[in-house]
């Protein structure tokens, strides 16, 4: 008993610690059961409680699994996954009597903390890890050496981890870098971002009460005037049972866009687990080579975006996406029946238009005048939903206007299609970036004029011009977006917590810069630098050899430090005592490490005989000094000066 | 003092011919104020030793040669009553002495054995309730025969502690042999012999030791030493700090005996196997390890310069 009271309670800490941030994505009953198996064990100790013995505990461990079934079944996610280590580590410090138990509980604890990789791996996680990594270090040093204290268990991981920095920092530079996320897995979490290859009536509304970043934005310069953060993502053209969605096929566009005024910044993407990447209208060229561009101007990762990314990106925001006339064929095409009414008000809309702009005004000015009200909880609708909408329920979010309004142009006969992606976005006060967030999802119009290409139409602005300046939150009637609850009653309070998130997120971005920035490209620049070329394998193995050779370097010195330690205290009596043996072990027989100095004198001696009469001074003088308490400086002058002068000839 | 302790050793050597590291060693145990255990055979000249040494210090002398039947009372003394006065009387054992050879120890029951022990750690003899002094200085030179176990009670590990140093003597070199089977009877030399020293001057040599300077360098590689008895797996348990302390007197003595002031690592190799040698066994068999393979051992440990 009192020998589990010196481990249990440090492991079963170790343990607690690193499930701890699972317990958002852990079913409440994985929870349950480890509090309370954890709670017993503790209170088990504390009173005597009886233990359960080895049946009891298979039992246990068959009802943990049957749950495990029952909640996953063959979702073998990793969900199922942490929930299945969760599981058992809340089982096994209840056998811990052995060392190798003790152990393996500690690897498990450090195999929990490492499958917090695949859920997430923000600043903050990453933050924790190091926490978590430190108190189970501490209880491994506690399970190998339980006399000491808690306070000297945390010291010494201190200093275990302290050393470990180094080896850390050279595995994050050179090991291979993987592409794609952990193990394969596509992160849990998923589909965090609505956006997908249709649009819908809802798509984007249901997106809107989600405070989460979608992705921020650095610029170079100044931030762009709000008129112009239209962040582009996807285009959907094709028009199918009352859906928008994204063409199958759109070819590439070779060469990058040329323009007037760029703006570059950089993007710090959420992972959304699908392949859009966001960029400010209109993007020049595709960022980086993982990805696409399209000569419908959007652009897109060649694999899913499962983790956090950073791109450069270059765009012309105050620039019309020009001339290129692809996709206008696809921006004509209607369904041959539906939605009578609308085509009708189409062709009023053409009839006596002189051109297309003309047909786009008339259609603006007729949302700007209808009575349209912008909301989140629009009426459903039925079989002619544009009809519906425009003449009857006229309330509805972005997507409705802008669908409504593309379908409108097209029956007007001007090609239309629609943008998703994103409007605006957020300074954060300390640093300056843009927080672009999910509430900020938007859809707007492209129509297509012969003469002059591609041009943004944003019929919402028509109803809702506060959208462009103040976000969805300011554009929705008061209490449709109930997420300004705290400003109420907290008051002060309130904007010092705003402040500590914003500082909190510009610190994060500043973390994922440096963490994420350095990427398999990064990685590649650096060892190209060093001359080791990563494609071939030669090169791998000579950075992998590297970079072992520099780890097993580092380890060496520190090791060689460690060592020289004590000599390095020395006094001059020892330092010039060595510095005497090393020019006698030239001339003559070297000190065997166990010898005493006299009897080091005597036995050069015999081997020469000449050097006898200096030998025995020196080290007389050297006896006295260090062992007789001679601390005269006169005696350390002469000894020097004899050591000094000390020459014997070769052998 | 060099050359006082070297006459000595020489005297010594007249009467037990060709020992004079063993002669040397005993005294550094003595003077150290430590008990010394020979081990050897018999007619080797154990007791011839420890007589010389005593005549030769100018010391008195006690000779008990160890039986099974032995009660303790035999060596510290017994109560007995007298007529006359009509109280009881004590009369004092062979251990009110100051050389006191406990011959083949091992042979006495461990009840006799421990009254011998007893009086040698504590320099005193409790007997009903008295407590008297033993006279200063006071030394138990014992032997034993290794060869003979049977009707042997070996002493236990704790009990061989509280001798300083175990020296063993070993057949007389060739030559010395040849002088030891022409020359004289010893024991006539014994006789003629006279003392080397003078009363109280054996204390004051005592006094001299503990005043022997033990430097830092000095104190680090006896620690190393010791550390090295308590991590290397040669060995089955390490040595104690009591341990330690006799190491530290030891090669205090050796060094005042061979006219230092300070001690220098020479001085703990050369007592070292045997201060050590029944200290320690061998961590595979819990056997004790032959002398050549400890020293061995020992000169693996560097001297910290």
């Amino acid at each position: 008993m009192s020998e589990e009271r010196k481990y249990t309670p440090a492991l079963t800490m170790a343990l607690i610690v690193a499930v701890f941030p699972h317990t958002l994505q852990l079913p409440l009953w994985i929870i349950a059961w480890c509090i309370g198996l954890w709670g017993y064990l503790l209170a088990s100790l504390r009173f005597g409680w009886p233990r359960p013995n080895r049946p009891v505990r298979i039992v246990l461990a068959l009802i943990g699994i049957a749950g495990l079934l029952a909640t996953f079944s063959t979702r073998l996610g990793p969900e199922a996954y942490i929930g299945l280590l969760a599981v058992m580590a809340a089982l096994k410090p209840f056998e811990s009597s052995t060392h190798r138990d003790r152990m393996i509980t500690v690897f498990i604890a450090y195999f929990i903390i490492i499958s917090s990789l695949l859920q997430t791996e923000t600043f903050t996680i990453t933050l924790y890890m190091f926490f978590s990594v430190f108190v189970t270090t501490a209880a491994l040093v506690r399970i190998n050496n339980p006399y000491g204290g808690y306070r000297s268990d945390l010291k010494r991981a201190g200093i275990l981890l302290g050393k470990a920095i180094p080896l850390m920092i050279i595995l994050f530079l050179l090991f291979p870098r993987m592409q794609g996320s952990l193990f394969g897995m596509r992160q849990a979490g998923q589909a965090r971002s609505g956006f997908s290859g249709q649009l819908s009536p809802g798509s984007i509304s249901s997106l809107v009460k989600n405070d989460e970043a979608a992705f921020r934005a650095e610029f170079k310069g100044r931030i762009p005037p709000p008129e112009q953060l239209y962040w582009r993502g996807v285009v959907f053209s094709r028009l199918d049972n009352g859906s928008w969605h994204r063409p199958e096929r759109v070819p590439e566009r070779s060469e990058p866009l040329q323009g007037q005024n760029p703006v570059d910044y950089t993007i710090s993407i959420e992972p959304h687990n699908d392949q859009w990447i966001f960029a400010l209208d209109v993007p020049a060229r595709a960022p980086t080579r993982w990805s696409t561009f399209y000569r419908d101007f959007t652009i897109q990762s060649r694999r899913t975006i499962s983790r956090k990314r950073r791109y450069e990106m270059r765009s012309y925001p105050g620039q019309k996406p020009g001339k290129s006339d692809w996709g206008v064929d696809a921006a004509r095409r209607l369904p041959k029946e539906g939605n009578p009414r609308t085509r009708e008000l189409a062709a009023q809309l053409s009839k006596g238009a002189d051109n297309a702009s003309q047909i786009v005004d008339r259609g603006l000015k007729y949302l700007g005048d209808g009575e349209f009200a912008y909301t989140l909880n629009p009426p459903l609708l039925g079989d002619d939903p544009m009809d519906e909408f425009l003449f009857e329920s006229r309330r509805g979010y972005c997507e409705h206007y802008a669908s409504a309004f593309a379908y409108l142009m097209r029956a007007a006969g001007v090609p239309a299609r629609i943008v998703g992606g994103y409007l605006g976005g957020e300074r954060n006060p300390f640093a300056g970036y843009l927080v672009i967030r999910q509430s900020d999802a938007h859809a707007w119009v492209e129509v297509w004029y012969p003469e002059a290409g591609w041009n943004r139409v944003d019929p919402t602005l028509m109803v809702a011009p506060a959208r462009l300046n103040q976000g969805a939150q300011g554009a929705l009637p008061p209490g449709e977006l109930s997420g300004g609850f705290a400003g109420k009653y907290l008051g002060p309070v309130q904007s010092l917590i705003e402040q500590v998130q914003w500082g909190w997120d510009a610190l994060s971005l500043q973390w994922e810069a440096w963490f994420h920035g350095y990427s398999r490209e990064e990685q590649q620049a650096l060892l190209e630098k060093l001359g080791i070329y990563w494609r071939s394998w030669k090169g791998m193995s000579a950075a992998l050899l590297f970079g072992l050779g520099l780890v097993a370097g580092i380890t060496g010195l520190y090791a060689v430090l460690q060592f020289r330690r004590p000599r390095a205290r020395k006094d001059p009596v020892s330092k010039y005592y060595e510095k005497f043996c090393r020019k006698l072990a030239r001339a003559g027989p070297a000190r065997p490490a166990g010898m005493g100095p006299k009897d080091y004198a005597a036995f050069a001696a015999d081997r020469r005989p000449d050097l006898r009469e200096e030998v025995k001074t020196i080290t007389d003088l050297y006896i006295r000094m260090r062992y007789g308490g001679d601390t005269n400086t006169e005696t350390l002058t002469h000894f020097k000066n004899r050591v000094h002068k000390f020459k014997p000839g070769q052998k | 003092m060099n050359e006082q302790f070297e006459y000595i050793v020489k005297q010594i050597s007249r009467v037990v011919l060709g020992k004079e590291s063993q002669a040397r060693l005993a005294l550094t145990c003595l003077f150290a104020g430590g008990h010394l255990l020979i081990e050897d055979l018999p007619g080797i000249g154990k007791t011839t030793l420890a007589k010389v040494l005593a005549k030769c210090l100018g010391l008195q002398f006690q000779r008990l040669q160890f039986t099974s039947d032995m009660l303790p009372g035999d060596i510290l003394g017994v109560s007995i009553f007298d007529q006359q006065t009509g109280a009881f009387h004590f009369h004092r054992g062979p251990i009110f002495t100051q050389v006191l050879l406990a011959d083949e120890i091992n042979r006495a029951t461990p009840k006799t054995q421990s009254a011998l022990l007893e009086a040698m750690e504590e320099g005193q003899v409790t007997f009903e309730g008295k407590t008297r002094t033993l006279e200063q200085p006071f030394f138990v030179i014992a032997t034993q025969n290794p060869l003979e176990y049977a009707g042997t009670f070996p002493l236990p590990e704790s009990q061989m502690d509280r001798f300083l140093m175990r020296i063993e003597l070993g057949y007389p070199g060739r030559s010395a042999e040849k002088s030891i089977l022409q020359g004289r009877d010893p024991q006539m030399i014994l006789e003629e012999m006279t003392a080397c020293m003078q009363d109280g001057e054996v204390c004051e040599i005592q006094k001299k030791i503990d005043s022997v300077h033990t430097s830092d360098a000095f104190v680090d590689y006896l620690q190393a030493v010791l550390h090295f008895t308590r991590t290397a797996n040669h060995f089955h348990v390490g040595l104690s700090p009591r341990a330690g302390l006799a190491l530290s007197r030891a090669a205090r003595s050796w060094a005042c005996l061979h006219g230092r002031d300070y001690t220098i690592p020479e001085d703990l190799q050369q007592v070292l196997p045997w201060v050590v040698g029944h200290r320690l066994r061998s961590a595979e068999d819990r056997m004790e390890i032959p002398r050549k393979q400890l020293m061995d051992i020992f000169s693996e440990i560097p001297v910290p310069l």
